[in-house]
Protein backbone atom coordinates (compact mmCIF):
# COMPACT_ATOMS: atom_id res chain seq x y z
CA UNK A 1 0.00 0.00 0.00
CA UNK A 2 1.86 3.40 -1.04
CA UNK A 3 0.30 6.58 -0.92
CA UNK A 4 2.01 7.58 -3.93
CA UNK A 5 4.75 10.43 -4.70
CA UNK A 6 3.37 13.23 -2.53
CA UNK A 7 3.58 11.19 0.71
CA UNK A 8 7.35 9.71 -0.66
CA UNK A 9 7.88 13.26 -0.57
CA UNK A 10 6.53 14.47 2.23
CA UNK A 11 8.07 11.73 4.19
CA UNK A 12 11.44 13.06 3.08
CA UNK A 13 10.33 16.64 4.45
CA UNK A 14 8.96 15.39 7.86
CA UNK A 15 12.08 12.67 8.47
CA UNK A 16 14.44 16.54 7.83
CA UNK A 17 11.89 18.23 10.70
CA UNK A 18 12.94 14.78 12.54
CA UNK A 19 16.35 15.68 12.38
CA UNK A 20 16.18 19.09 13.97
CA UNK A 21 13.79 17.91 16.48
CA UNK A 22 11.48 21.22 16.06
CA UNK A 23 8.60 20.22 17.98
CA UNK A 24 5.25 20.04 15.89
CA UNK A 25 2.98 21.37 18.27
CA UNK A 26 4.47 23.60 21.22
CA UNK A 27 1.58 24.62 23.24
CA UNK A 28 3.33 27.10 26.14
CA UNK A 29 1.07 28.07 29.63
CA UNK A 30 -2.21 28.13 28.10
CA UNK A 31 -5.19 29.18 30.00
CA UNK A 32 -8.80 28.44 28.53
CA UNK A 33 -12.13 29.24 29.56
CA UNK A 34 -15.63 29.20 28.21
CA UNK A 35 -17.05 31.78 29.60
CA UNK A 36 -16.14 31.52 33.52
CA UNK A 37 -15.77 27.95 33.46
CA UNK A 38 -12.61 27.26 33.34
CA UNK A 39 -11.33 24.25 31.27
CA UNK A 40 -7.63 24.25 30.66
CA UNK A 41 -5.34 25.99 33.54
CA UNK A 42 -1.41 26.37 32.68
CA UNK A 43 -1.08 23.94 30.61
CA UNK A 44 1.95 23.42 28.63
CA UNK A 45 2.95 20.52 25.63
CA UNK A 46 5.32 19.77 23.30
CA UNK A 47 4.52 17.15 20.81
CA UNK A 48 7.46 15.73 18.35
CA UNK A 49 6.99 14.41 14.91
CA UNK A 50 5.80 11.18 14.04
CA UNK A 51 4.75 10.58 17.59
CA UNK A 52 1.24 8.67 18.22
CA UNK A 53 -0.30 10.87 20.70
CA UNK A 54 -3.63 9.69 22.77
CA UNK A 55 -5.20 12.48 24.81
CA UNK A 56 -6.97 10.94 27.36
CA UNK A 57 -9.34 12.37 30.09
CA UNK A 58 -12.54 12.46 32.15
CA UNK A 59 -15.59 13.81 30.20
CA UNK A 60 -15.28 17.99 30.21
CA UNK A 61 -11.94 17.28 31.04
CA UNK A 62 -11.08 19.36 28.01
CA UNK A 63 -9.72 17.40 25.89
CA UNK A 64 -11.58 18.77 22.72
CA UNK A 65 -10.90 22.26 23.48
CA UNK A 66 -7.25 21.42 23.45
CA UNK A 67 -7.55 19.63 20.13
CA UNK A 68 -9.73 22.91 19.04
CA UNK A 69 -6.74 25.16 19.98
CA UNK A 70 -4.02 23.38 18.10
CA UNK A 71 -6.72 23.54 15.53
CA UNK A 72 -7.25 27.42 15.87
CA UNK A 73 -10.73 26.66 16.19
CA UNK A 74 -10.31 28.43 19.62
CA UNK A 75 -8.11 31.10 20.86
CA UNK A 76 -6.67 30.69 24.23
CA UNK A 77 -7.26 33.26 26.74
CA UNK A 78 -3.45 33.32 27.77
CA UNK A 79 -0.08 32.07 26.66
CA UNK A 80 0.58 30.57 23.15
CA UNK A 81 -0.11 27.83 20.61
CA UNK A 82 2.59 27.18 17.99
CA UNK A 83 1.48 24.43 15.02
CA UNK A 84 4.63 23.56 12.90
CA UNK A 85 5.68 26.58 14.23
CA UNK A 86 3.44 28.82 13.05
CA UNK A 87 0.12 30.20 14.71
CA UNK A 88 -2.57 27.14 13.94
CA UNK A 89 -4.94 29.47 11.84
CA UNK A 90 -2.26 30.17 9.28
CA UNK A 91 -0.76 26.06 9.11
CA UNK A 92 -4.76 24.65 9.26
CA UNK A 93 -4.85 23.25 6.26
CA UNK A 94 -1.85 20.91 6.75
CA UNK A 95 -3.35 20.05 9.87
CA UNK A 96 -6.45 16.84 9.13
CA UNK A 97 -9.07 16.74 11.44
CA UNK A 98 -11.80 14.15 12.24
CA UNK A 99 -14.54 15.50 14.53
CA UNK A 100 -16.65 13.58 16.81
CA UNK A 101 -19.24 12.42 14.36
CA UNK A 102 -22.10 13.79 15.79
CA UNK A 103 -21.68 17.13 13.93
CA UNK A 104 -23.04 15.64 10.80
CA UNK A 105 -26.72 16.24 9.26
CA UNK A 106 -27.28 12.43 8.24
CA UNK A 107 -30.18 13.47 5.60
CA UNK A 108 -27.45 15.97 3.69
CA UNK A 109 -27.46 14.79 -0.02
CA UNK A 110 -23.74 14.27 -0.71
CA UNK A 111 -21.95 11.44 -2.22
CA UNK A 112 -19.19 9.80 -0.07
CA UNK A 113 -16.44 11.31 -2.92
CA UNK A 114 -18.56 14.67 -2.80
CA UNK A 115 -17.57 14.52 1.53
CA UNK A 116 -13.99 13.35 0.92
CA UNK A 117 -13.81 16.15 -1.55
CA UNK A 118 -14.41 18.63 0.93
CA UNK A 119 -10.58 17.48 2.66
CA UNK A 120 -9.39 19.38 -1.06
CA UNK A 121 -10.68 22.65 0.08
CA UNK A 122 -7.32 24.37 1.13
CA UNK A 123 -5.50 22.84 -1.80
CA UNK A 124 -7.95 23.84 -4.54
CA UNK A 125 -8.50 27.46 -6.25
CA UNK A 126 -11.33 29.73 -4.67
CA UNK A 127 -13.61 29.84 -7.87
CA UNK A 128 -15.17 27.18 -9.53
CA UNK A 129 -15.46 23.59 -9.00
CA UNK A 130 -12.55 21.56 -7.66
CA UNK A 131 -9.65 19.80 -10.26
CA UNK A 132 -8.97 17.30 -11.56
CA UNK A 133 -6.53 16.17 -9.48
CA UNK A 134 -8.06 17.49 -6.36
CA UNK A 135 -10.41 14.34 -7.54
CA UNK A 136 -7.63 12.14 -7.69
CA UNK A 137 -6.22 12.82 -4.27
CA UNK A 138 -9.57 12.39 -2.69
CA UNK A 139 -10.02 8.66 -4.31
CA UNK A 140 -6.76 7.72 -3.30
CA UNK A 141 -7.13 8.77 0.51
CA UNK A 142 -10.62 6.70 -0.22
CA UNK A 143 -8.90 3.71 -1.37
CA UNK A 144 -6.23 4.59 1.46
CA UNK A 145 -9.23 3.30 3.69
CA UNK A 146 -10.60 0.24 1.52
CA UNK A 147 -13.52 2.59 0.97
CA UNK A 148 -13.10 3.13 -2.77
CA UNK A 149 -16.44 0.93 -4.08
CA UNK A 150 -18.71 3.51 -1.84
CA UNK A 151 -17.48 6.45 -3.55
CA UNK A 152 -20.31 7.08 -5.75
CA UNK A 153 -22.93 6.22 -2.75
CA UNK A 154 -24.41 8.50 -0.78
CA UNK A 155 -23.51 9.69 2.73
CA UNK A 156 -26.24 9.54 4.11
CA UNK A 157 -26.65 5.39 3.71
CA UNK A 158 -23.80 4.43 5.22
CA UNK A 159 -23.38 2.68 8.38
CA UNK A 160 -22.14 4.61 11.53
CA UNK A 161 -18.62 2.84 11.11
CA UNK A 162 -18.10 3.62 7.32
CA UNK A 163 -19.15 7.46 8.19
CA UNK A 164 -16.15 7.37 10.70
CA UNK A 165 -14.06 5.82 8.19
CA UNK A 166 -15.23 8.30 5.23
CA UNK A 167 -14.40 11.37 7.85
CA UNK A 168 -11.09 9.95 8.08
CA UNK A 169 -10.31 9.95 4.61
CA UNK A 170 -11.57 13.53 4.20
CA UNK A 171 -9.01 14.29 6.66
CA UNK A 172 -6.23 12.28 4.78
CA UNK A 173 -7.36 13.78 1.32
CA UNK A 174 -6.30 16.85 2.93
CA UNK A 175 -2.16 15.36 2.75
CA UNK A 176 -1.92 16.29 6.12
CA UNK A 177 1.61 16.52 8.67
CA UNK A 178 -0.30 16.29 11.42
CA UNK A 179 -3.52 14.14 11.96
CA UNK A 180 -6.19 15.40 14.69
CA UNK A 181 -8.65 12.62 15.48
CA UNK A 182 -11.67 13.08 18.38
CA UNK A 183 -13.44 10.31 19.13
CA UNK A 184 -12.69 8.39 16.08
CA UNK A 185 -13.72 4.86 17.44
CA UNK A 186 -17.04 5.98 19.05
CA UNK A 187 -18.60 4.17 16.29
CA UNK A 188 -16.90 1.04 15.45
CA UNK A 189 -16.93 -2.12 16.51
CA UNK A 190 -13.94 -4.35 18.05
CA UNK A 191 -12.18 -5.58 15.12
CA UNK A 192 -13.06 -2.20 12.67
CA UNK A 193 -11.51 -0.14 16.04
CA UNK A 194 -8.33 -2.73 16.10
CA UNK A 195 -7.81 -2.12 12.34
CA UNK A 196 -8.20 1.81 12.43
CA UNK A 197 -5.35 1.92 15.62
CA UNK A 198 -2.72 -0.35 13.06
CA UNK A 199 -3.74 1.56 10.64
CA UNK A 200 -3.03 5.24 12.46
CA UNK A 201 0.24 3.27 13.88
CA UNK A 202 1.39 2.64 9.94
CA UNK A 203 0.63 6.40 9.15
CA UNK A 204 2.55 7.75 12.04
CA UNK A 205 5.57 6.59 10.69
CA UNK A 206 4.87 9.03 7.99
CA UNK A 207 3.22 12.30 10.10
CA UNK A 208 2.25 12.86 13.45
CA UNK A 209 -1.02 11.48 15.00
CA UNK A 210 -2.89 12.79 17.52
CA UNK A 211 -6.50 10.81 18.66
CA UNK A 212 -8.46 11.91 21.45
CA UNK A 213 -10.16 8.55 23.12
CA UNK A 214 -12.03 7.71 26.41
CA UNK A 215 -11.15 4.37 25.60
CA UNK A 216 -7.71 4.22 27.43
CA UNK A 217 -7.66 0.01 27.32
CA UNK A 218 -6.36 0.64 23.87
CA UNK A 219 -3.89 3.45 24.56
CA UNK A 220 -0.92 1.03 25.58
CA UNK A 221 -0.95 -1.27 22.31
CA UNK A 222 -0.59 1.36 19.69
CA UNK A 223 0.28 4.70 20.84
CA UNK A 224 3.87 6.11 22.18
CA UNK A 225 2.61 9.29 24.27
CA UNK A 226 0.33 9.21 26.60
CA UNK A 227 -1.17 12.79 27.51
CA UNK A 228 -3.59 13.40 30.46
CA UNK A 229 -6.10 15.64 30.16
CA UNK A 230 -8.26 16.77 33.79
CA UNK A 231 -7.82 20.62 33.69
CA UNK A 232 -3.70 20.59 33.51
CA UNK A 233 -1.94 18.21 31.12
CA UNK A 234 0.55 16.01 32.12
CA UNK A 235 2.16 13.83 29.33
CA UNK A 236 3.60 10.01 29.96
CA UNK A 237 5.52 7.39 27.39
CA UNK A 238 2.98 4.82 27.35
CA UNK A 239 5.60 2.08 29.10
CA UNK A 240 4.88 4.45 32.39
CA UNK A 241 0.83 3.74 32.17
CA UNK A 242 -0.26 0.98 35.20
CA UNK A 243 -3.10 0.14 36.75
CA UNK A 244 -2.58 2.19 39.08
CA UNK A 245 -1.90 5.29 37.15
CA UNK A 246 -5.08 4.84 35.21
CA UNK A 247 -6.83 4.68 38.59
CA UNK A 248 -5.69 8.11 39.61
CA UNK A 249 -6.59 9.75 36.01
CA UNK A 250 -10.31 8.26 35.81
CA UNK A 251 -10.63 7.37 40.15
CA UNK A 252 -13.27 4.79 40.27
CA UNK A 253 -15.01 5.28 36.50
CA UNK A 254 -12.12 3.60 35.10
CA UNK A 255 -14.29 -0.09 33.86
CA UNK A 256 -17.73 2.37 32.88
CA UNK A 257 -15.20 4.50 30.46
CA UNK A 258 -13.89 1.45 28.94
CA UNK A 259 -16.63 -0.46 28.61
CA UNK A 260 -18.99 2.30 27.41
CA UNK A 261 -19.28 3.06 23.28
CA UNK A 262 -22.47 4.26 22.94
CA UNK A 263 -22.53 6.86 25.61
CA UNK A 264 -20.28 10.03 23.89
CA UNK A 265 -21.15 13.02 25.85
CA UNK A 266 -19.29 16.40 26.28
CA UNK A 267 -18.67 18.36 22.67
CA UNK A 268 -15.65 19.88 24.59
CA UNK B 1 -69.28 11.27 -13.29
CA UNK B 2 -70.96 14.24 -14.57
CA UNK B 3 -69.41 16.85 -12.05
CA UNK B 4 -66.02 15.08 -13.30
CA UNK B 5 -67.18 15.45 -16.83
CA UNK B 6 -68.15 19.46 -15.93
CA UNK B 7 -64.63 20.00 -14.35
CA UNK B 8 -62.42 18.74 -16.66
CA UNK B 9 -63.93 20.29 -19.76
CA UNK B 10 -63.81 23.51 -17.57
CA UNK B 11 -60.02 22.71 -17.34
CA UNK B 12 -59.08 21.49 -20.63
CA UNK B 13 -61.08 24.77 -22.19
CA UNK B 14 -59.39 26.57 -19.30
CA UNK B 15 -55.65 25.32 -20.64
CA UNK B 16 -56.72 26.05 -24.05
CA UNK B 17 -57.66 29.70 -23.33
CA UNK B 18 -54.58 29.97 -21.53
CA UNK B 19 -52.44 28.98 -24.22
CA UNK B 20 -54.72 31.08 -27.14
CA UNK B 21 -54.29 34.20 -24.24
CA UNK B 22 -50.12 32.97 -24.81
CA UNK B 23 -49.79 33.98 -28.11
CA UNK B 24 -51.51 37.17 -28.21
CA UNK B 25 -50.91 38.86 -24.65
CA UNK B 26 -47.66 40.71 -24.19
CA UNK B 27 -48.66 40.54 -20.35
CA UNK B 28 -48.91 36.45 -19.99
CA UNK B 29 -44.99 35.98 -22.04
CA UNK B 30 -43.68 38.19 -19.26
CA UNK B 31 -45.23 36.10 -16.91
CA UNK B 32 -43.86 33.08 -17.83
CA UNK B 33 -40.65 34.46 -18.70
CA UNK B 34 -40.89 35.90 -14.91
CA UNK B 35 -41.75 32.71 -13.85
CA UNK B 36 -38.41 30.85 -15.88
CA UNK B 37 -35.80 33.31 -14.49
CA UNK B 38 -36.90 33.39 -11.01
CA UNK B 39 -36.65 29.48 -10.55
CA UNK B 40 -33.17 28.96 -11.36
CA UNK B 41 -32.36 31.40 -8.28
CA UNK B 42 -35.07 29.67 -6.50
CA UNK B 43 -33.48 25.91 -7.35
CA UNK B 44 -29.97 26.96 -6.54
CA UNK B 45 -30.82 29.08 -3.38
CA UNK B 46 -33.23 27.16 -2.12
CA UNK B 47 -31.13 24.09 -1.85
CA UNK B 48 -28.46 25.73 -0.11
CA UNK B 49 -31.75 27.17 2.43
CA UNK B 50 -33.19 23.91 3.06
CA UNK B 51 -29.76 22.01 3.47
CA UNK B 52 -28.28 24.86 5.90
CA UNK B 53 -31.53 24.78 7.62
CA UNK B 54 -32.65 28.76 7.04
CA UNK B 55 -35.71 28.75 6.05
CA UNK B 56 -36.77 30.64 8.80
CA UNK B 57 -34.59 33.18 7.98
CA UNK B 58 -35.65 33.89 4.35
CA UNK B 59 -39.27 33.75 6.15
CA UNK B 60 -37.93 36.33 7.98
CA UNK B 61 -36.18 38.51 4.89
CA UNK B 62 -39.28 38.06 2.97
CA UNK B 63 -41.41 39.73 5.23
CA UNK B 64 -39.26 42.77 5.78
CA UNK B 65 -39.20 43.15 2.43
CA UNK B 66 -43.07 44.12 2.37
CA UNK B 67 -41.49 47.16 4.58
CA UNK B 68 -38.97 48.36 1.90
CA UNK B 69 -41.77 48.14 -0.97
CA UNK B 70 -44.42 49.75 1.22
CA UNK B 71 -41.57 52.74 1.74
CA UNK B 72 -40.71 52.89 -1.93
CA UNK B 73 -44.18 52.90 -2.16
CA UNK B 74 -45.16 56.15 -0.28
CA UNK B 75 -42.14 57.91 -1.47
CA UNK B 76 -42.78 57.17 -4.99
CA UNK B 77 -46.39 58.26 -5.10
CA UNK B 78 -46.76 61.28 -1.56
CA UNK B 79 -43.31 62.81 -2.09
CA UNK B 80 -42.89 62.18 -5.97
CA UNK B 81 -40.04 60.10 -6.05
CA UNK B 82 -40.92 58.72 -9.67
CA UNK B 83 -37.45 57.17 -9.97
CA UNK B 84 -37.40 55.11 -7.11
CA UNK B 85 -38.99 51.59 -8.38
CA UNK B 86 -40.44 49.59 -5.68
CA UNK B 87 -37.94 46.53 -6.54
CA UNK B 88 -35.00 49.10 -5.17
CA UNK B 89 -36.83 49.24 -1.48
CA UNK B 90 -37.14 45.78 -1.91
CA UNK B 91 -33.80 44.91 -2.94
CA UNK B 92 -32.43 47.45 -0.16
CA UNK B 93 -34.26 46.53 2.53
CA UNK B 94 -33.63 42.38 2.02
CA UNK B 95 -30.06 42.88 1.95
CA UNK B 96 -30.19 44.95 5.10
CA UNK B 97 -32.17 42.41 6.92
CA UNK B 98 -29.84 39.61 5.57
CA UNK B 99 -27.00 41.38 7.23
CA UNK B 100 -28.63 42.28 10.67
CA UNK B 101 -29.79 38.23 10.68
CA UNK B 102 -26.60 37.31 9.66
CA UNK B 103 -24.82 39.44 12.44
CA UNK B 104 -27.14 38.37 15.23
CA UNK B 105 -26.78 34.47 14.17
CA UNK B 106 -22.72 34.71 14.26
CA UNK B 107 -22.37 37.38 16.91
CA UNK B 108 -24.42 38.76 19.21
CA UNK B 109 -25.35 36.88 22.37
CA UNK B 110 -29.67 37.09 21.58
CA UNK B 111 -31.97 34.23 20.73
CA UNK B 112 -31.44 34.11 17.32
CA UNK B 113 -34.90 32.88 16.48
CA UNK B 114 -36.43 35.70 18.77
CA UNK B 115 -34.61 38.27 16.85
CA UNK B 116 -35.97 36.73 13.07
CA UNK B 117 -39.43 36.62 14.39
CA UNK B 118 -39.35 40.45 15.74
CA UNK B 119 -37.45 41.41 12.21
CA UNK B 120 -40.43 39.15 10.52
CA UNK B 121 -43.55 41.00 12.23
CA UNK B 122 -41.69 44.89 11.92
CA UNK B 123 -41.08 44.67 8.55
CA UNK B 124 -44.46 43.47 7.95
CA UNK B 125 -46.08 46.12 10.14
CA UNK B 126 -43.87 49.10 8.67
CA UNK B 127 -44.71 47.83 5.02
CA UNK B 128 -48.92 47.58 5.78
CA UNK B 129 -48.32 51.07 7.63
CA UNK B 130 -46.50 52.52 4.56
CA UNK B 131 -49.21 51.35 2.21
CA UNK B 132 -51.93 52.33 3.78
CA UNK B 133 -50.71 55.66 4.19
CA UNK B 134 -49.88 55.77 0.26
CA UNK B 135 -52.62 57.45 -1.86
CA UNK B 136 -54.83 55.22 -4.10
CA UNK B 137 -54.05 51.69 -5.02
CA UNK B 138 -55.46 49.97 -2.49
CA UNK B 139 -54.77 46.95 -4.88
CA UNK B 140 -51.39 47.05 -4.40
CA UNK B 141 -51.15 45.60 -1.05
CA UNK B 142 -53.10 42.82 -2.08
CA UNK B 143 -50.58 42.18 -5.04
CA UNK B 144 -47.29 42.63 -2.91
CA UNK B 145 -48.98 40.05 -0.43
CA UNK B 146 -49.75 37.61 -2.30
CA UNK B 147 -47.49 38.21 -5.78
CA UNK B 148 -48.48 40.11 -9.10
CA UNK B 149 -46.93 37.71 -11.95
CA UNK B 150 -49.07 38.94 -14.73
CA UNK B 151 -48.33 42.99 -14.08
CA UNK B 152 -44.30 42.11 -14.62
CA UNK B 153 -43.44 44.81 -17.58
CA UNK B 154 -40.35 44.48 -20.10
CA UNK B 155 -38.40 46.49 -17.65
CA UNK B 156 -39.38 44.31 -14.87
CA UNK B 157 -38.22 41.84 -16.85
CA UNK B 158 -34.50 43.01 -17.32
CA UNK B 159 -34.30 44.34 -13.60
CA UNK B 160 -35.15 39.99 -12.73
CA UNK B 161 -32.71 38.70 -15.53
CA UNK B 162 -29.57 40.48 -13.70
CA UNK B 163 -30.40 39.72 -10.42
CA UNK B 164 -30.98 36.48 -11.52
CA UNK B 165 -28.16 36.40 -13.12
CA UNK B 166 -25.86 37.47 -10.35
CA UNK B 167 -27.43 35.25 -8.20
CA UNK B 168 -27.04 32.07 -9.92
CA UNK B 169 -23.44 33.00 -11.03
CA UNK B 170 -22.45 33.48 -7.22
CA UNK B 171 -24.16 30.79 -5.96
CA UNK B 172 -22.48 27.88 -8.64
CA UNK B 173 -19.06 29.39 -8.64
CA UNK B 174 -18.46 29.23 -4.97
CA UNK B 175 -20.18 26.16 -5.08
CA UNK B 176 -17.56 23.56 -3.03
CA UNK B 177 -17.47 26.46 -0.45
CA UNK B 178 -21.07 26.24 0.13
CA UNK B 179 -21.53 22.99 -0.08
CA UNK B 180 -18.92 22.33 2.59
CA UNK B 181 -19.78 25.35 5.01
CA UNK B 182 -23.34 23.83 4.90
CA UNK B 183 -22.23 19.97 5.34
CA UNK B 184 -19.85 20.88 8.11
CA UNK B 185 -19.01 24.65 9.34
CA UNK B 186 -16.38 23.52 11.75
CA UNK B 187 -14.58 21.19 9.20
CA UNK B 188 -15.03 24.01 6.49
CA UNK B 189 -13.25 26.57 9.04
CA UNK B 190 -9.55 24.18 9.92
CA UNK B 191 -9.23 24.06 5.82
CA UNK B 192 -9.43 28.08 6.12
CA UNK B 193 -12.29 28.21 4.36
CA UNK B 194 -13.83 32.13 5.90
CA UNK B 195 -17.50 30.70 6.96
CA UNK B 196 -18.81 33.55 8.26
CA UNK B 197 -17.89 35.17 4.83
CA UNK B 198 -19.60 32.47 2.99
CA UNK B 199 -22.70 32.07 5.23
CA UNK B 200 -23.47 36.65 5.05
CA UNK B 201 -22.78 35.82 1.13
CA UNK B 202 -25.62 32.74 1.56
CA UNK B 203 -27.99 34.95 3.30
CA UNK B 204 -27.44 37.67 0.55
CA UNK B 205 -28.00 35.30 -2.46
CA UNK B 206 -31.24 34.09 -0.30
CA UNK B 207 -32.36 37.70 0.34
CA UNK B 208 -31.76 38.69 -3.49
CA UNK B 209 -33.91 35.14 -4.37
CA UNK B 210 -35.92 36.40 -2.27
CA UNK B 211 -36.87 39.92 -3.51
CA UNK B 212 -36.84 37.59 -6.66
CA UNK B 213 -39.87 35.42 -5.85
CA UNK B 214 -42.04 37.76 -4.39
CA UNK B 215 -42.88 39.06 -7.48
CA UNK B 216 -44.60 36.11 -8.26
CA UNK B 217 -45.80 34.49 -5.35
CA UNK B 218 -45.61 37.12 -2.34
CA UNK B 219 -43.93 38.13 0.56
CA UNK B 220 -46.25 35.96 2.64
CA UNK B 221 -45.96 32.92 0.01
CA UNK B 222 -42.46 32.98 -0.82
CA UNK B 223 -40.76 30.76 1.57
CA UNK B 224 -43.42 27.44 -0.09
CA UNK B 225 -42.24 28.54 -3.26
CA UNK B 226 -38.83 28.23 -2.16
CA UNK B 227 -38.37 25.48 -0.18
CA UNK B 228 -41.22 23.12 -1.93
CA UNK B 229 -39.56 22.35 -4.66
CA UNK B 230 -36.54 21.42 -2.88
CA UNK B 231 -38.43 19.58 -0.63
CA UNK B 232 -39.59 17.27 -3.50
CA UNK B 233 -36.42 17.69 -5.11
CA UNK B 234 -34.97 15.94 -1.69
CA UNK B 235 -36.85 12.88 -2.20
CA UNK B 236 -35.21 11.74 -5.40
CA UNK B 237 -32.04 13.98 -5.19
CA UNK B 238 -28.63 12.15 -3.96
CA UNK B 239 -26.47 15.01 -4.54
CA UNK B 240 -26.59 18.80 -4.09
CA UNK B 241 -26.38 19.52 -7.52
CA UNK B 242 -28.82 17.57 -8.41
CA UNK B 243 -31.39 18.95 -5.79
CA UNK B 244 -30.75 22.37 -7.56
CA UNK B 245 -31.40 21.09 -10.75
CA UNK B 246 -34.44 19.11 -9.89
CA UNK B 247 -35.97 22.03 -8.03
CA UNK B 248 -35.28 24.69 -10.62
CA UNK B 249 -36.63 22.39 -13.17
CA UNK B 250 -39.91 21.58 -10.80
CA UNK B 251 -40.12 25.25 -9.62
CA UNK B 252 -40.40 26.39 -13.76
CA UNK B 253 -42.85 23.38 -13.80
CA UNK B 254 -45.24 25.02 -10.98
CA UNK B 255 -45.14 28.60 -11.64
CA UNK B 256 -45.92 28.22 -15.49
CA UNK B 257 -48.28 25.29 -14.85
CA UNK B 258 -50.03 27.11 -11.58
CA UNK B 259 -50.37 30.50 -14.19
CA UNK B 260 -52.08 28.30 -16.62
CA UNK B 261 -54.51 26.68 -14.28
CA UNK B 262 -55.12 30.00 -12.74
CA UNK B 263 -55.91 31.82 -16.08
CA UNK B 264 -59.38 30.46 -17.72
CA UNK B 265 -61.17 30.41 -14.45
CA UNK B 266 -58.99 33.73 -13.21
CA UNK B 267 -58.09 32.69 -10.40
CA UNK B 268 -54.76 34.83 -8.26
CA UNK B 269 -51.78 33.10 -10.02
CA UNK B 270 -49.43 33.28 -6.76
CA UNK B 271 -52.02 30.88 -4.64
CA UNK B 272 -52.72 28.46 -7.84
CA UNK B 273 -49.05 28.26 -7.84
CA UNK B 274 -48.42 27.19 -4.36
CA UNK B 275 -51.42 25.23 -4.16
CA UNK B 276 -50.16 23.28 -7.48
CA UNK B 277 -46.85 22.74 -5.23
CA UNK B 278 -48.35 21.93 -1.72
CA UNK B 279 -50.19 19.26 -3.77
CA UNK B 280 -47.32 17.60 -5.45
CA UNK B 281 -45.11 18.13 -2.46
CA UNK B 282 -48.25 16.03 -0.57
CA UNK B 283 -48.17 13.60 -2.99
CA UNK B 284 -44.31 12.63 -3.46
CA UNK B 285 -45.05 12.40 0.76
CA UNK B 286 -47.26 10.29 0.77
CA UNK B 287 -45.49 8.00 -2.18
CA UNK B 288 -42.44 8.16 -0.60
CA UNK B 289 -43.79 7.27 3.02
CA UNK B 290 -45.95 4.50 1.60
CA UNK B 291 -42.89 2.96 -0.91
CA UNK B 292 -40.93 2.90 2.84
CA UNK B 293 -43.44 0.71 4.62
CA UNK B 294 -44.27 -1.78 1.39
CA UNK B 295 -40.33 -1.99 1.32
CA UNK B 296 -40.22 -2.92 5.12
CA UNK B 297 -42.87 -5.84 4.97
CA UNK B 298 -40.79 -7.36 2.14
CA UNK B 299 -38.33 -9.48 3.66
Amino acid sequence: MSFSRSIIGRERMVKKEALTENPVVSIENIYFAYDSQIVLDNVSLQIKPHDFVCVVGPNGGGKTTLLKLILGLLEPKQGSVLVLGERPERVCRQVGYVPQHSHVDPQFPASVLDVVMMGRLGKSRHIGPFRRRDRAGAKEALSWMGLEHLRSRSFSTLSGGQRQRVLIARALASEPKLLLLDEPTSNLDVAAETELHEYLDKLSRDITVIIVTHDIGFVTQYVRTVVCVNRTVRTHPTHEITGEFIKEVYGSEVQMVRHDHSHQGGGR
Amino acid sequence: MNIYWHTSLAFTSGLAEFFQALSKYEFLQNAVWAGLLVSVAGGVVGTYVVVRRIIFMAGSIAHCVLGGIGAALYLRRAHGWEWLDPIYGAVAVALLAAVIIGWVSMKAKQREDTVIGAMWAIGMAAGILFISQTPGYAEDLISYLFGSILMVTKADLWIIAVLDAVVVLLGLLFYKQFLAVCFDEEFARTRGIRVEFYYMLLLILTALTVVLLVRVVGVILVIALLTLPVAVAGQFARRLWQMMILAALLTVLFTSSGLALSYGPGLRAGPTIIMLSGAVYLLVIIASSLRRRFSKIKP
